[in-house]
């Protein structure tokens, strides 16, 4: 790590890499079927911040963005299946459904999943979509139904575990369609602080150990609900920055001590510090180096460690990771919701245009 | 998906793999629909558990199949004799999906649920489930989630997982899941008492602080023990209270009554404020000067006239009533609450004893591994706690090492120097601070101001020639007349523009680059000298006409 080779940023071999996981994706990653939304995600945004939207047609963006909405689960006017609506996150289950149209035919396993809604959310806002299609009512309540006595989230009504990982996705719904009231708030804030351990930081859960995936979805999250400065005391704040900083190991970030670096803490750790105000306590050359170090220099794409296979989540994590360095010419991207500060601003305009309107029928 | 290396495959073995994923594909996707088939049509049969089995082989992270495969077991549930058989074989298929990844949120999910659905579940034997996999991968955080389940059920005593996890971390100190299972163990068997700092009872903390000096002498090389020391020995936060309250003119009449609290609060912590004597509150609007819903400083106007003594008295609570007076014609005036809290002045004898006691092992430690960076920062740790100010030479000079052992962390501990320099200087300001009394910290290569707070009633304050960029903190100077921020670089402005008491302020050799960055200055009724000298701005054309335009207040204007 002492600069004998110096990397460069392939940015037109992550473009076809992302391009090709809007389109096909190998078996390898069957695993995957189930949240194909997430890669949607990984993809388009990925392309955002690369700059490699404007490649992509404007009937092809059409077209994706009805495959997004072909995936909400409509309950209508039932007031008993509200809570199932929600996104799927792909199609392999709900095409066995039968006939879409009845509400009878919605099942109790054919519901929302509260990831795969917050991934189609942004993907949704990254295409430039106004979600007037979006069944706001519905959603909320599919958020709301999530919500377990402790205050964390449960990922699908048709039971899950339940970790700081789905609270960060229920906070991103609210924030994207500006109303928080379909969670408890203070429940949530109390599950993130009893979930910090000896080393200063969040784990998934009350006795686990800190982590930098939950540890960013906590910190997201409390940004996300205007809670950030007051849910964390001055010294709670201080052990937590010194923390992510202490995961910064020859050059890439760790998500746990004495574990390798792995480029998607990039993001998980970069983002949580930039929330924080300690982004440049790191060695931000090394940080680069180690992530461009993890590119395939023929599939394009990142993986998540040095010759490793790239897949979509470490190429989409690396990416975010270095926009937020502000180099490599990539566009600028907002730590709490993990989109384009363009895809920011378009979200900014809806709200802005929504209370307008909300105002003008008030008269 | 988990680190899988690359091997280069011939184009023949290529084509066959293609043939094999196309056929697995078809059988896959064959699978979900038979799948979802029965479920539409209600049926819960032994098929539906073999297709499940074999799709989630495949996916064992489909949270709808392991949800189907739950509704077609509790449709066949039977007696408990065929039940117990049914969720043995349940588990059985669960550890095929284990086997094939380990960290299946899913498989581990369902494993629980199988669990508590057994009339008699088999603790012991998921008990040596959970030592099978943690030998696998001991960081792996769904098996020690797991295996706190277990151990709840099977009524295990903390005391024995107590014993567990010493014997993990006997066999390898790095187990860093270990350390943290300890952390969570020790303050149920060993709980302290309400009003200690520490975590967990004394007369545990000083055999556990034992175990893991002995441990840091074993391997002084290993991170694990050495953040489960500065676990022991950090003190937890105190309640909030208030520091200060001060009152200020600045001008004529105008004033500003100033409440400084330790931590941040909110608005509903302000006591209430009679004048003079008076039975009822004085309604004043307080706002934080940086425009947050917490802050450790609280600001409201209040005009008292200049020709007579006025006392202020704040109500902190029934039994406690502030008083501060201010003379007549007097500009400022100031009333410390309680002691100002700087670092170590309120650890209790064991507390103290218990630390010089690391310190000096650590000590020891350094004489004999040198250039041990977890021995260092433990060092700056525990004599920062006993009392930042005596031993601030030697804290800084292990910071300095620190900077040159771990590069990568190099801007940290840059910071923790500023901090440093900054604590010490506001501890010895305290002493011998008076009304009117001076700051000065110039020259200390400061790159973050802290504790601004501490400063609120303070007229006079210097902090020249350091590295400052931004001055955000600043803005809790709201009783500040003269500040300088010479040799600095400072570009943005903002945080000074609700200074209403600044009379002077100098900013000679900084970053000013345009006219937007002085014009946030223009509510300042009070500023009457302005030093902008080596400034970028000042290479403008009719520098001085413009700042005078949008700064009509200032009568001596330094541009060179």
């Amino acid at each position: 790590m002492s600069g004998a080779e110096d990397y460069q940023f392939l940015r037109t071999r992550h473009i076809k890499f992302l391009q090709r996981c809007l389109r096909v994706l190998p078996y390898s990653a069957v695993t995957f079927d189930t949240s194909r939304m997430t890669v949607l995600f990984f993809a388009l945004s990925g392309l955002d911040l690369l700059d490699g939207l404007k490649e992509v047609e404007k009937t092809e963006m059409q077209h994706i963005i009805n495959w997004i909405y072909s995936l909400q689960i409509l309950p209508g006017d039932d007031k008993d299946q509200l809570a199932n609506a929600g996104f799927r996150g792909g199609t392999s289950l709900a095409s066995c459904r039968g006939h879409a149209d009845s509400v009878s035919s919605i099942s109790s396993f054919d519901c929302g999943h509260i990831t795969m809604t917050y991934t189609a959310l942004a993907s949704l806002i990254i295409l430039g979509d106004d979600l007037s299609r979006v069944d706001r009512k519905a959603v909320l309540a599919h958020v709301a139904s999530l919500q377990c006595r402790d205050g964390s989230f449960f990922s699908t009504r048709g039971g899950s575990e339940n970790d700081m990982r789905f609270m960060y996705c229920a906070a991103t719904i609210c924030y994207i369609l500006q109303d928080f009231s379909a969670i408890n708030i203070n429940t949530a804030v109390q599950y993130i602080i009893n979930s910090m351990s000896y080393e200063g930081a969040m784990g998934q859960g009350i006795y686990l150990e800190s982590h930098g995936g939950s540890s960013y979805c906590a910190i997201a999250t409390l940004h996300l609900m205007g809670k950030l400065s007051s849910a964390l005391s001055n010294i709670q704040k201080q052990r937590l920055v010194r923390w992510l900083v202490s995961r910064q190991d020859s050059g890439g970030l760790q998500g746990r001590p004495n574990k390798p670096p792995d480029t998607c803490y990039t993001f998980w750790i970069g983002a949580s510090l930039k929330l924080l105000g300690g982004l440049d306590f790191l060695n931000l050359e090394a940080l680069r180096q180690f992530v461009l170090s993890t590119q395939d220099p023929i599939t394009g794409g990142l993986a998540k460690y040095p010759d490793s296979h790239p897949d979509g989540l470490h190429t989409y994590l690396g990416i975010s990771g270095l926009a937020l360095l502000g180099r490599d010419c990539l566009k600028p991207v907002d730590p709490a919701l993990n989109i384009s500060e363009r895809a920011l601003k378009h979200l900014h305009s809806l709200h802005k245009s929504s209370t307008q309107n909300s105002k003008s029928t008030k008269c | 998906m988990h680190g899988r290396l690359k091997i280069k495959t011939t184009a023949e073995q290529a084509a066959e793999k293609q043939k094999e994923r196309e056929g697995k594909r078809k059988l896959y996707l064959g699978g979900v629909t038979k799948a979802f088939e029965k479920r539409s049509s209600g049926t819960h049969d032994e098929e539906g558990l073999k297709i499940t089995a074999q799709l989630l082989a495949a996916n064992p992270d489909a949270a709808t199949l392991w949800n189907f495969r739950r509704e077609i077991l509790l449709a066949l549930k039977g007696d408990d004799e065929s039940w117990e058989k049914l969720l043995t074989g349940e588990l059985a298929m669960v550890e095929s999906c284990l086997m094939k990844n380990h960290k299946s949120y899913g498989a581990w999910h369902h494993r629980f649920w199988v669990m508590m659905n057994f009339p008699k579940p088999p603790w012991k034997a998921e008990l040596s489930l959970c030592d099978k996999y943690l030998k696998l991968d001991e960081r792996n955080f769904h098996c020690w989630d797991y295996r706190r389940f277990v151990v709840l059920g099977s009524n295990q005593q903390p005391e024995d997982e107590l014993k567990f996890s010493q014997h993990l971390i006997e066999h390898n100190l790095s187990n860093y899941s270990a350390w943290h299972y300890r952390s969570k163990l020790l303050p149920l068997v060993h709980p302290p008492p309400s009003n200690t700092p520490h975590p967990i009872s004394e007369g545990a903390l000083i055999k556990e602080l034992q175990t893991v000096v002995e441990a840091v002498f074993t391997d002084p090389s290993d991170q694990s023990p050495w953040f489960f020391l500065r676990w022991l020995v950090n003190r937890q936060e105190k309640v909030p209270r208030m520091l200060q309250v001060g009152y200020v003119r600045y001008k004529g009449d105008s004033g500003l009554v100033i409440c400084v609290f330790s931590q941040p609060v909110p608005q509903r912590a302000v006591p209430f404020i009679r004048l003079n004597g008076a039975d009822s509150d004085e309604t004043l609007i307080w706002y934080a000067p940086n425009d947050e819903d917490y802050s450790n400083v609280w600001v409201a106007e209040l005009n008292l006239s200049s020709v007579e003594a006025h006392t202020i008295s704040l109500i902190i609570d029934p039994s406690m009533t502030e008083m501060l007076n201010v003379g007549e014609g007097s500009t400022q005036a100031i009333e410390w609450v309680t002691t100002l809290e700087v670092g170590g002045e309120e650890l209790s004898d064991t507390a103290r004893s218990t630390l010089e006691e690391v310190k000096d092992n650590c000590v020891t430690l350094d004489e004999l591994d040198p250039g041990n960076k977890w021995v260092l920062l433990t060092l700056v740790d525990v004599m920062w706690a006993l009392d930042c100010h005596t031993h601030q030479k030697k804290i800084h000079s292990y910071l300095s090492q620190l900077q040159e052992l771990d590069v990568l962390r190099n801007k940290y501990y840059a910071d923790m120097k500023s901090k440093l320099a900054m604590e010490t200087s506001l501890k010895q300001y305290r002493i011998v601070a008076e009304v009117g009394s001076k700051f000065e910290l110039s020259g200390h290569s400061l790159t973050r101001i802290t504790l601004s707070h501490l400063l609120a009633s303070t007229a006079s304050i210097d902090l020249s020639r350091n590295d400052l960029t931004s001055i955000s903190p600043l803005s809790n100077l709201v009783a500040c007349r003269k500040l300088i921020l010479d040799d600095n670089q400072i570009q943005n402005l903002a945080p000074l523009a609700g200074l209403k008491a600044l009379e002077s302020l100098s900013l000679t050799h900084n970053k000013i680059q345009s006219l937007e960055q002085l014009k946030v200055l223009e509510g300042l009724s009070a500023l009457t000298e302005l030093n902008v000298s080596a400034n970028p701005v000042c290479d403008l054309d009719n520098t001085g006409e413009d700042i005078r335009k949008i700064l009509p207040h200032i009568k001596t204007l330094i541009l060179r």
